[in-house]
């Protein structure tokens, strides 16, 4: 579904993104996690075609996403960006049918309304956006993401820190909705800092490193303490849980209150 | 006691700070009951008073129908010939001024975003001036042309304002709402300070006259002149009811915008050329009237809410009413002697909007 080869990104001197190459198949969930400042957010922006890389190719769905335009872009992907800087005063159930192409109103309205309630917001439908909180307001713009998708299938699905302003319980809530756009045949990724949670989550997992892929693999594979402690300049204790999966907790350089 | 809440949300109370709007077909059809009441009020109002009834007997009289009001060729002639041109300029100058400050205010993402933001009215404003007061051997050579010279230059002048304003405010292509706002801030300046330079060396009558045009008037009407204002208005109101859902997602921010499959560029290029030519057009027929581009979206909003489905139409509409009703007062409170209409939709625009402001009822674009 997306396929990117040597993603190369400059800006200046700087070298944002270096040799970055990334398959991610219909169904499947890669989670991109990294240090601040690793490439994470501009290797999204790439992939969904937002910008340009310097050098090296980005496919979506088996065509080149440069030299798309916009409108067939929107066709076969779906970007939910960090922030939504929306202010005017659209009820949440009209930012979330902002998604939509097309359809007879009355069924639009219906389908809003299934997705508000997919994102546990039914009842806030007709609130004014801006009075929503940070959190609903996340979740309001995933339900418009959603719906822009469709259910269909085939399609890409990009979301960049999605849980950052969400409680532990909605948290997994926008991680399984990320789970059933894969099963319904999207293919999805998702940047994210909690590395339990990516490792809940996602498939596969790229860890960045100064704009390059330091590790690509399965969650046990990727998430090797010792990787980590390199790439994030931290100590990492692993924590087995009763039911055999793992836990990484960063360890304080310090020991607190020392 | 025990109440069983309902599982069915569509019969359960609305939340708490649910958002009612009425729906836009009726608010069109009141706007437009309104205006059409207007008009025909409108008409009526003058140094010879004519009933409603009068009014419509005599619309009518050329097309072979008869009203029970008796209207003779005198009543025709005040009617078609006298108060409608005037009171068809002020609907067009109305409806493109609202229509172009809605559309305007949805591209920047700000509602205090009025078409004189970005240059165009200072720049048909500057050239207008130029024109009185150093144009006068050009009206000469230009014969059965002359009267259309002036509203040709204030015309010219908006266009080369605003895409001066947008030359200045292109980076890599782009066109970003503050840099466009800053631009247009730059050449609405620079244009003022020339006017200032051309009004120094004016002599009184053409003070008077450049005064006169800078407050806004509609008594040039004729019917020639709506017949060349509503070309360049029609072809703005197409461009911009073509685009309401793509302003929609540009409130989202331009970045999803552009997610969504909004040519966001290509957006950004028609809507300014738009409201060049509707305020250019409105400028050139009758000077600089402010806040109707400002004041009758920015209501419109807090009634409908932000899609631009329903503000764009009924800005439209809204703009027009308020227009003709400004117009009303401003020939008859000083009559035989006449207000500039700038004055009068200042007095209503400026206090509405600050009442509007203060009470935060507008969940507009802030």
């Amino acid at each position: 579904m997306i396929v990117a080869r040597n993603v190369e990104v400059t800006i200046g001197r700087a070298r944002l993104l270096a040799g970055v190459s990334l398959a991610v198949a219909a169904g499947e969930i890669v989670a991109l996690v990294g240090p601040n400042g690793a490439g994470k957010s501009t290797l999204l922006t790439v992939l969904a075609g937002d910008r340009t890389p310097t050098a090296g190719s980005v496919e979506l769905a088996g065509r080149p996403v440069s030299g798309q335009s916009g409108r067939d872009l929107a066709r076969c992907r779906a970007v939910l960006p960090q922030r939504a800087g929306l202010s005017a005063g659209f009820t949440a159930l009209e930012v979330v049918m902002l998604g939509q192409d097309g359809g007879l109103p009355g069924e639009r309205v219906r389908a809003a309304r299934r997705r508000l309630a997919a994102v546990e917001l039914a009842g806030l439908a007709d609130r004014a956006y801006p009075t929503l909180s940070g959190g609903e307001q996340q979740r309001v713009q995933l339900a418009r993401v959603l719906e822009q998708l469709g259910d269909a299938g085939g399609r890409a699905l990009f979301l960049d820190e999605p849980t950052a302003a969400l409680d532990p319980r909605h948290q997994h809530l926008v991680l399984g909705l990320a789970r059933r756009a894969a099963t319904a045949g999207h293919a999805v990724v998702i940047v994210l800092h909690d590395l339990n949670l990516a490792a809940l989550h996602a498939d596969r997992i790229a860890v960045l490193d100064r704009g390059q892929l330091a590790a690509l693999g399965s969650p046990r594979e990727a998430l090797h303490p010792e990787l980590l402690r390199d790439v994030f300049a931290v100590d990492f204790d692993l924590v087995l849980r009763a039911d055999g999966t793992q836990l990484l907790a960063a360890r304080p350089s310090q020991p607190p209150g020392a | 006691m025990l109440v069983a809440s309902s599982p069915d949300s569509s019969i359960a109370e609305p939340a708490e700070g649910a958002v009612a709007r009425p729906s836009r077909a009726r608010a069109i059809t009141v706007l437009t009951a309104g205006l059409v009441v207007a008009i025909i009020v409108a008409t009526g109002v003058g140094a010879i008073g004519l009933s409603p009834g009068e009014v419509m007997a005599a619309l009518v009289r050329p097309l072979g129908f008869e009203l029970p009001w008796a209207v003779g060729s005198r009543e025709e002639l005040i009617v078609w010939s006298l108060r409608l041109p005037r009171v068809a300029l002020a609907v067009l100058v109305g409806a493109g001024l609202a229509g172009a400050g809605a559309a305007l205010q949805g591209l920047v993402r700000n509602p205090l975003a009025d078409p004189g933001l970005i240059g165009i009215s200072n720049g048909a404003a500057f050239a207008a001036v130029a024109f009185i007061v150093v144009g006068a051997p050009l009206a000469a050579v230009a014969g059965a042309l002359a009267p259309w010279l002036l509203p040709a230059a204030a015309f010219v002048g908006a266009l080369v304002a605003s895409g001066a304003a947008v030359l200045l405010a292109r980076r890599h292509g782009r066109i970003g709402p503050a840099s466009l706002i800053l631009a247009g801030v730059g050449v609405a300046s620079l244009a003022g300070s020339g006017i200032g330079l051309f009004l120094f060396v004016a002599d009184d009558a053409q003070l008077r006259s450049v005064t006169f045009w800078s407050l806004g008037s509609l008594g040039n009407a004729t019917w020639p002149l709506v017949g060349v204002v509503a070309g360049p208005m029609a072809i703005a109101g197409l461009i911009i009811g073509r685009h309401t859902a793509d302003l929609d997602r540009l409130l989202l921010g331009e970045t999803e915008a552009r997610h969504l499959g909004v040519e966001v560029e290509q957006v950004t290029r028609r809507m300014i050329v738009a409201v060049a030519l509707a305020v250019g057009a409105a400028v050139a027929a009758c000077g600089v009237i402010g806040f109707v581009g400002l004041v009758v979206p920015h209501l419109v909003r807090g009634w409908l809410g932000p899609a631009h489905r329903g503000v764009v139409p009924a800005s439209i509409l809204g703009g027009a009413l308020l227009m003709v009703a400004a117009d009303v007062v401003a020939r008859t409170i000083v009559a035989p002697a006449e207000l500039p209409i700038g004055i009068i939709t200042a007095l209503v625009g400026a206090p509405v909007l600050l009442v509007v402001v203060l009470r935060g009822r507008a969940e507009g674009l802030a």
